[in-house]
């Protein structure tokens, strides 16, 4: 090898222990606190979004079960110990929560909404990480 | 009652070694992330400046680095240096906003004046300030090519994938890049000028 390329080979060398010295910065600490605030708000946020997802969910099933036929079978199992107040609830609550007249069941309509507020939900998230 | 020999949980990931501490990041530990982003934050800051960025633009693209970086982090598997795995995505995400903004021509041929930067660094080793000072004189173009693939870790044909150029296109201006690095860092009357065919630095991240 003759002493050009040798010598170019050592600059190389010289040149790439050089690039892997990371310069010390006085705001480094800043930096890292600032990166770490970040995370910890975006982390935070998630937390919030899952947790109002997870109870809309729950609100969803509640009213589903609800409005369906859990208190029909209730019903069913108390016929004869409380013969006015269970039929009362139930047609209560079928009048405000089951909607009879739609293409669909009371369950579609539960499913879209339930979809549609998560959607709202990760593309709110997704502005906020944005911005 | 002082426990003799007990460690803070931070002293404790002071000692972990970066693959480790990216597995605690993976399973949800901010900690362990954190320790991260101090060990490795000036490194991609630094990586970003060398290649042409404003501070605020390099420090805005290392903290975006950091974020997406801790999203991904379950795709590390430890092949690699954590630092190089990182530093590729930082350099991704720099080259995304050159795209965007259109700031980068890299046919252009004529070094940038810039003025210095009061907020390089602290200066303390002659050997970087020589280099940081250096880099100065490139063009953008070659600028950004010599520290893909000698501060990126790149090999030539990954950073003129990344930059989108042609292979010879990039190993053109890696080749004047080191040539002028070359006469400003070397001792005076020192290394002659670059006329032999050069490596450059092979991918091992």
């Amino acid at each position: 090898m003759s002493d050009s390329v040798q010598e170019f080979r050592d600059f190389e060398t010289q040149l790439t222990g050089l690039f892997d010295a990371p310069p010390a910065f006085a705001d480094a600490d800043l930096f890292a606190s600032s990166v770490t605030q970040r995370l910890d708000r975006a982390w935070l946020f998630r937390r919030l979004i899952i947790g109002g997802a997870g109870l809309l969910g729950g609100v969803i099933a509640v009213t589903q079960i609800m409005a369906t036929n859990l208190l029909g079978r209730i019903e069913s199992l108390s016929l004869g110990t409380e013969p006015h107040l269970l039929p009362k609830l139930v047609r209560s609550v079928e009048a405000h929560l089951v909607l009879p007249s739609l293409p669909f069941g009371g369950e579609g309509l539960w499913m879209s909404a339930g979809l549609a507020g998560l959607a709202l939900v990760f593309a709110l998230t997704r502005a906020i990480e944005e911005y | 009652m002082t426990i003799i020999g007990a460690r803070s949980p931070h002293q404790t990931l002071e000692g972990q070694h970066d693959t480790a501490l990216a597995a605690l990041a993976a399973a949800g530990g901010r900690e362990a992330f954190g320790e991260l982003i101090r060990r490795h934050g000036s490194a991609v800051r630094g990586l970003l400046r060398r290649m042409g960025a404003a501070p605020d633009l390099a420090d805005d693209v290392a903290q975006d680095a950091f974020l997406l970086a801790f999203e991904q982090i379950a795709d590390f598997r430890g092949e690699g240096a954590f630092a190089g795995w990182l530093k590729r995505i930082a350099i991704r995400l720099y080259i995304r906003r050159w795209k965007r903004d259109r700031r980068l021509d890299l046919m252009a041929q004529t070094p940038e004046p810039e003025a210095a930067d009061a907020n390089q660094g602290d200066g303390a080793a002659a050997g970087r300030m020589d280099l940081d000072a250096a880099l100065k004189h490139l063009s953008p173009a070659e600028r950004a090519c010599v520290t893909l693939c000698y501060g990126g870790g790149l090999s030539h044909a990954e950073a003129a994938e990344a930059l989108n150029v042609p292979l010879g296109t990039l190993k053109s201006h890696i080749k004047r890049g080191l040539g002028r690095l070359k006469d400003r860092m070397a001792p005076q009357g020192g290394m002659p000028s670059v006329q032999t065919p050069f490596s450059g630095r092979q991918a091992h991240v």
